[in-house]
């Protein structure tokens, strides 16, 4: 999979950087094609999503209550952001400390459903955040990338290539 | 001495994000605000007690899945709860809205004179300087 991890101007503010995924070859990131995808159908779920992430951006930061643990692997951050209660779309992120998250994309997972893995959707997203975790884990750990100086926020090569050994 | 480029992540702007964005009502950015603040400020209060989520859903007699819903910043809580919680906490329910409160940090008086040569004729408080969440906001004078 070939990617980079692009900042969102609107979202990302003082409490905490917001990054998504941009999958090469495509013109839109993974976070604007769940936007774009669910907008109509879960219009209210939609807004409720983006202003959820504005204000986590801008006043409250990335709390662990937020988000919905252990969605992908043990330890590797990938997790959903809790919606409405009633609400039954899920959007997938990697969470970094309170500072700073990696948005992915999602879809409707229904109240009978019980784990992503029962929707080919689902596992679609979820699978493409843990491998962006993976990636990042990997450059980290070489020290290709690293977290700046007040920690909020990546640097080093974001251009990730499929021939990576992750 | 080699100085070291920093790369950071290139920034883009979304016009989806912005039309939704856009969409938003005063009162829907507002719920969702508090919702969210109210739910960060009881994390930090539990935090500061040295307590676990289950610690604090034992002081406050709710099931630990409850916390969680109290903490996700989708809880639409009501004043008892919050009652309940402040109790339980030791804190009075005011504190979860101590940084939305304007607090008055200051009185300006202003003295009215006469256009004439004689004395100010009265003393009247023109307005309050406020400060809300850190940002001190001016007099306009006319």
């Amino acid at each position: 999979m070939n990617f980079e991890i692009i900042e969102i101007e609107e979202l990302s503010g003082r409490a905490a950087t917001i990054y998504t995924v941009l999958l090469s070859g495509s013109e839109q990131t993974v976070f604007d094609n769940f936007l774009e995808e669910n907008k109509e159908r879960f219009k209210n779920e939609i807004k409720f999503i983006v202003n959820r992430l504005y204000e986590i951006g801008h006043r409250v930061g990335a709390r662990e209550g937020f988000f919905k643990p252990n969605e992908g692997k043990p330890g590797d951050g990938v997790c959903a952001l809790y919606d409405l209660p009633d609400s039954k779309l899920r959007l997938y992120c990697i969470r970094y400390g309170n500072v700073a998250i990696i948005l992915g994309g999602g879809g409707e997972k229904p109240k009978s459903m019980r784990a992503w893995q029962e929707s080919e959707k689902l596992s679609e997203e979820t699978s493409r955040m843990i491998q962006v975790s993976e990636a990042i884990t990997a450059r980290l750990k070489s020290g290709d990338i690293e977290w700046s100086r007040d920690g909020s926020a990546l640097e080093g090569d974001l251009n990730f290539g499929e021939d990576e050994d992750y | 001495m080699k100085m070291k480029t920093i790369k950071k992540a290139r920034k883009i702007s979304s016009p989806l994000i912005s039309g939704i964005m856009g969409e938003l009502t005063p009162v829907e950015k507002a719920q969702t605000a508090v919702k969210m603040r109210l739910a960060a400020k009881l994390g930090d209060l539990i935090k500061q007690q040295g307590w676990s989520k289950g610690d604090f859903a034992d002081h406050v007699g709710k099931h630990p899945s409850e916390i969680t819903k109290w903490l996700s910043g989708t809880h639409n809580f009501t004043t008892d709860t919050l009652s309940e919680i402040a109790v339980a906490l030791g804190v009075t329910v005011d504190v979860f809205f101590a940084s939305e409160r304007i607090e008055v940090t200051h009185k300006e008086h202003l003295v009215i004179g006469t256009r004439t040569k004689g004395p100010a004729v009265g003393t009247w408080t023109l307005g309050l300087i406020t400060k809300v969440s850190g940002n001190t906001s001016e007099i306009k004078r006319s």
